[in-house]
């Protein structure tokens, strides 16, 4: 083992070069604000809307490690606080992500935590409240978390997801976040593609009207990050209708008539 | 068939439009030329993807770019026609500046030459391609006239016109050189062309007295009533009855008669609702998927997440004989899939037929709105499902219409069969809750839920103890719970939940305004 990996154990958590994020409002300032009393946060907002490139962003800017955590609804407690592992002498002791994060000082980012049973997502509660701590039953131990622990979640409200606790939600400031303007929008999706402005323009108009079909015929509008994969194949030298269409047209829908309504209108927006 | 297509075609149709502009304007699909009225666009009846939209979007058009109505003081039927014609071009136009594509759905349906005529009409469908296409060249001098007026000095891009002024003097000066050319004008005859543009009612307040309403197509037994429904066929089963003054069931005391629900297919504007249906069913899925989880017994496995003590042990065992280690040393709670056999009880007594929403809908409508959704969620989900419709007449007439049995697959009879259900009669609602448990409880699939979509309290012709329909409900609950059967209740609407909540228990009810809150009620009843 690499000498630095033993002394750090979240070395490989650090987050090096800045990863690029274009603030839309004060959500910088606000995130820096809870930081500084390590108040629990959520980041509420559509799916590919840059919840999860903020916080990216926000643990380079802080120079804290960021422990990520994809939820998902087999993810147990154990998933998050750790396990015994055997081993060849017995029995071992394998910290999970959130103990490592708690433990260490990392930033710990559970990505759609409602996603979790009502069973696992309790796991956090004493670390987001004042006892900032986290009782490892298994291993009869209490984690303290260290003063650099920061619990970050994000969750994508909508009427298909399932609703967060009320003794969950009480937990956390938030921060909404949406999808930003079509300039804004325009100059992240040129940036992030390498692609001229006007075509970049040209994708943010057409993935704007697919969010009008929002809860109509579609569950989502077109994401940020949908559009900016379409401005990718641009980049590379597909034309547009035929980048949108694999980016965005085809991905977003299988109901025949919502799908043939964004074909059309991407025949008429090009 | 042919309405199934007819919606589909009105989805997508409708859906476009939003894609565009972002408008949602009523559509129908019932006439022989396009036309707008009273902010709904009117399409040809026969579908044809190419020129509805060609005729959709340039309605369309008129809706977002056009004045809302011009002055019709002083111009003539030519002048009129040339207005319409320059203001169908100025508003392609800008339709095509912000979405560039729309210009290949229109420009194949111009197909006017020098060589279709000279005639006033072949010259206005001469004058509306030049105008359409840039790449189209008019030798005519008054087509060129009518194309320098109309794009000015700058080029073929965008027009010169500005508003209903503009076009009104250009108008009236093209106007004015076809009465020097004594070219004749017939305006009862004439159409516009191409076909895909409306024929400009909406532009002339006085022209409004030709336009015909959209003929309503009579829906086929919409007028049968429920009471004619033939009994003949039905069977009648016995249900005891909890009366709460001596405490003691009385048995068979309640008869539901079974029967079959009645189709009727209506082609109304149903596009939209099966579209919201399909939509929600899609949410729901989440919702209803918590029935399909359910822990088995505790197995060993190579993961989980607490150790098996005796597996621990056999493992230690083996290692220190030196054999090979069974490796499966966790316990591991296992969920498999089940099935589910929902029972959805839909309670049509006549209360509901009172107004939900603004959009004219009834509480029944709403009920059996929700009813359909969850059924295709569930059907998507591999569960099987009955919905039935119930009411009552006293105690000897407690009907219930079969819509969909658990055999039967979610499509257009059943949807045909719930809008069949016609608000009548009383809510004897504990008898048809212990007939749902009986039907329920003979099937072998696990777990086994009713769900009542109901719009308040039981009431009958033959009792008059508000109490007693209440605790006789409550006990059918209270005996199906105890035979594996679940039951909760959706109360769409306004409605007192006091009496659900006392048959049902608190946590078994749960109140919906609108489909869009089913997905969570139904989370929350079933989590």
């Amino acid at each position: 083992m690499d000498a630095s990996v033993a002394n750090d154990p979240l070395s490989a958590y650090r987050v090096d070069c800045e990863p690029f994020y274009q603030s839309s409002a004060d959500e910088v300032k606000l995130f820096e604000a809870a930081y500084a009393h390590r108040l629990p946060l959520v980041l509420k907002g559509p799916t590919g809307c840059g919840k999860t490139r903020f916080v990216e962003h926000m643990a380079w800017r802080l120079q804290r490690p960021l422990i990520t955590v994809a939820c998902h609804e087999d993810l147990t407690a154990g998933d998050l606080i750790g396990r015994w592992l055997l081993d060849g002498e017995g029995t071992r002791w394998q910290d999970g992500p959130l103990t490592l994060a708690a433990r260490h000082g990392a930033i710990c980012y559970l990505d759609e935590l409602v996603e979790a049973r009502a069973n696992t997502t309790v796991v956090i509660h004493p670390l987001t409240d004042t006892r900032r701590m986290l009782p490892l039953a298994p291993r009869n131990e209490i984690v303290h978390a260290h003063g650099d622990f920061q619990l970050v979640i994000s969750y994508n409200p909508s009427p298909s997801v399932r609703e967060m606790k009320a003794s969950t939600r009480q937990r956390f400031c938030a921060i909404e976040f949406a999808y930003p303007d079509n300039a804004c929008e325009a100059a992240i999706v040129a940036h992030e593609a390498g692609l001229d402005p006007e075509r970049a323009a040209a994708i943010v108009g057409f993935g704007t009207r697919t969010r009008r079909l929002h809860g109509i015929g579609l569950d989502e509008g077109a994401s940020t990050r949908m559009l900016v994969r379409a401005a990718m194949l641009v980049a590379r030298g597909l034309p547009l209708p035929a980048a949108c269409k694999l980016a965005i047209v085809d991905p977003l829908s299988d109901e025949p008539e919502a799908h043939e309504a964004l074909q059309a209108a991407l025949d008429a927006a090009f | 068939m042919a309405d199934s297509a007819d919606a589909a075609a009105r989805t997508t149709l409708s859906h476009w439009l939003r894609l565009l502009w972002n408008l949602a304007p009523p559509l129908h699909l019932n006439g022989e030329q396009p036309f707008i009225a009273a902010g709904a666009i009117h399409l040809p009846a026969q579908i044809h993807w190419q020129q509805h939209a060609a005729a959709a979007a340039h309605a369309a058009a008129h809706l977002v770019y056009s004045p809302r109505r011009f002055d019709s003081e002083g111009l003539g039927t030519i002048a009129r026609a040339l207005t319409g014609l320059l203001e169908d071009a100025r508003v392609e136009a800008l339709a095509v500046r912000e979405l560039p594509g729309l210009a290949r759905l229109w420009r194949p349906l111009h197909t006017a030459t020098p060589a279709s005529g000279a005639d006033f009409e072949t010259l206005l469908q001469r004058l509306a391609r030049a105008l359409a296409d840039p790449a189209y060249d008019d030798p005519h001098v008054w087509v060129r006239k009518g194309r320098a007026l109309f794009f000015g000095e700058a080029g073929y891009a965008l027009p010169a016109l500005h508003g209903a002024g503009n076009v009104r003097s250009a108008a009236v000066r093209l106007g004015h050189d076809i009465g020097q050319a004594r070219l004749q004008f017939n305006a009862k005859t004439y159409r516009v062309a191409p076909g895909y543009r409306d024929d400009h009612r909406w532009m002339w307040p006085a022209d409004v007295l030709t336009a015909a309403p959209p003929p309503a197509r009579a829906p086929a037994g919409d007028t049968q009533d429920d009471e004619t429904v033939s009994v003949t066929s039905a069977t009648v089963t016995r249900h005891a009855e909890w009366d709460r003054l001596i405490a003691r069931l009385r048995p068979d005391w309640c008869g539901v008669i079974e029967i079959a629900a009645q189709d009727v297919f209506v082609s109304s504007a149903a596009g939209g609702d099966e579209n919201l249906i399909r939509h929600t069913a899609a949410q729901l899925r989440g919702s209803l998927r918590t029935l399909l989880r359910r822990q088995s017994a505790a197995r060993r496995s190579e993961e989980g997440e607490v150790f098996d003590p005796a597996a621990l042990v056999d493992w230690q065992v083996a290692r220190r004989r030196h054999q090979a280690s069974e490796p499966r040393v966790y316990r591991a709670p296992a969920t498999r899939a089940v099935r589910a056999a929902v029972w959805l009880l839909i309670d049509q007594s006549a209360s509901t037929a009172a107004a939900y929403d603004s959009d004219g809908h009834c509480v029944l409508q709403t009920a059996t709105t929700t009813a359909s959704a969850t059924a295709l969620a569930l059907q998507a989900l591999g569960m099987r499902c009955t919905v039935a419709g119930f009411h009552s007449n006293g105690r000897h007439a407690v009907r219930m219409a079969i819509v969909k049995s658990f055999t039967q697959p979610v499509d257009e009879t059943m949807q045909a069969r719930l809008r069949g259900l016609r608000p009548a009669g009383s809510t004897r609602l504990g008898a048809a809750l212990r007939h749902a448990a009986q039907r329920l409880a003979a099937e072998c699939d696990e777990p086994r839920w009713v769900l009542l979509i109901s719009d308040g309290e039981p009431h009958d012709v033959d009792v008059h103890d508000p109490r007693y329909l209440i605790d006789d409900a409550r006990h059918a609950v209270m005996t199906a719970a105890r035979s594996g059967v679940r039951m909760a209740c959706l109360l769409p609407g306004q409605g007192g939940a006091g009496p659900a909540r006392r048959i049902f228990g608190a946590g078994a009810v749960q109140t919906v305004h609108g489909l869009a809150d089913v997905p969570r009620a139904l989370r929350r009843l079933l989590g």
